[in-house]
């Protein structure tokens, strides 16, 4: 074979290789805080940045035509798809306030999506991701065969980790529930029926707030200032 | 295509049809791919590294928040058939699917 194909164990691999040394080429330079943003400057000043995503790349620039460039320097490398103005990536909207410099994020769809899938499209919506009530540990993980069981007639068919692994994706505009998700996560190992349905209430959590929008960009005139608590409450955490 | 060498394994294919949908659930186009059936590689011998490093979403977050910051123009590019175009430094054979008119020396890549 001349070329990677799609199934190949390595393709990704050589995929990146490819495209690597095509934008080097260009004068991109990787970046050490991540292998897949690259950057490019001219008289100190940045010109270009490029996050790649597989074969999903965005390309930011202060001049349209430092863009315009690179899109086309690509068309001569590969086969591409000018989708325009960054809308959507990785299954997050993007929308824009030009005017105040801001960019939002939103995972609407992916929400809805992942209600559907979990089957609580209907359930009602909590305002508050955990309950005290649930108060979760270890001790709630079944033991027996027959808590087991009765732990697997509860779920009917959901599985514990897939729920956490699409909780956690949600999290990337969503700081708002991280750590109820790694709390649940915790739990993944052998999972009881009172943490799928913690699990599930940040479902139902979501459900009110689904169209919450993660909020990127300049300090606005009459934005509060960070503050940051900590509550390092081991006390009163059952399994520690 | 050629014949297989003597001592030399090829990988198994096989075609991938795929219906694609648009946004209403309507049927858009079909697609066909060939597909290398990559779980019958032999590690050191077919590959040796497989790692592809990813974006991080951090990464996705703080180039977003200097983009918008800045007030820089973001556009958006998604390469065609991005698998195809990496190159190989292992000799791989394959066979050609069940299915496809063979001709020529053999039936192996």
């Amino acid at each position: 074979m001349k070329k990677a194909l799609y199934g190949l164990k390595q393709a990704g691999r050589q995929w990146k290789k490819r495209l690597h040394d095509v934008l080097t080429k260009f004068n991109l330079t990787c970046t050490f805080a991540d292998d897949c943003l690259y950057i490019k400057k001219e008289a100190e000043k940045i010109i270009l940045i490029v996050l790649v995503y597989v074969d999903d790349m965005a390309v930011a620039g202060p001049n349209g035509t430092h863009i315009v460039l690179f899109k086309s320097a690509l068309a001569e490398n590969f086969d591409i798809t000018d989708m325009g103005e960054l809308r959507f990536m990785l299954g997050i909207l993007v929308t824009r306030n030009r005017e105040k410099r801001l960019i939002y994020l939103s995972q609407s769809a992916y929400i809805h999506q992942i209600l559907n899938c979990f089957g609580i499209r209907d359930a009602i919506p909590v305002s508050i991701p955990l309950a005290v009530k649930h108060n979760l540990s270890t001790s709630q993980s079944p033991t027996s065969k027959a808590e087991k069981r009765a732990y697997k007639g509860y779920s009917d068919g959901i599985h514990y980790l897939s729920l956490v692994g699409s909780l956690f994706f949600t999290t990337q505009t969503h700081p708002d529930i991280q750590f109820t998700v790694s709390l649940v996560a915790q739990f993944g190992g052998n999972p009881g029926v009172t943490h799928l349905e913690a699990a599930k209430r940040i479902l139902r959590y979501l459900k009110g707030t689904v169209n919450f929008r993660l909020v990127l960009g300049k300090r606005q005139n009459g934005d509060f200032d960070l503050i940051g608590w900590t509550d390092s409450n081991w006390g009163q955490d059952p399994d520690d | 295509m050629n014949k297989l060498p003597s001592g030399k394994r090829a990988v198994g294919s096989r075609i991938v049809f795929k219906e694609k949908l648009d946004e209403n659930g309507q049927q858009t186009k079909f697609k066909a791919r060939i597909v290398a059936k990559g779980f019958s590689q032999v590690p050191r011998q077919d590959f040796t590294e497989t790692f592809s490093s990813v974006a991080k979403f951090t990464t996705l977050r703080i180039f977003l928040a200097l983009a918008a910051y800045l007030d820089f123009e973001i556009h958006q590019v998604d390469i065609i058939a991005a698998y195809l175009q990496g190159d190989l430094d292992k000799e791989i054979y394959m066979e050609v699917p069940k299915g496809v008119k063979r001709f020529g020396l053999g039936s192996h890549y």
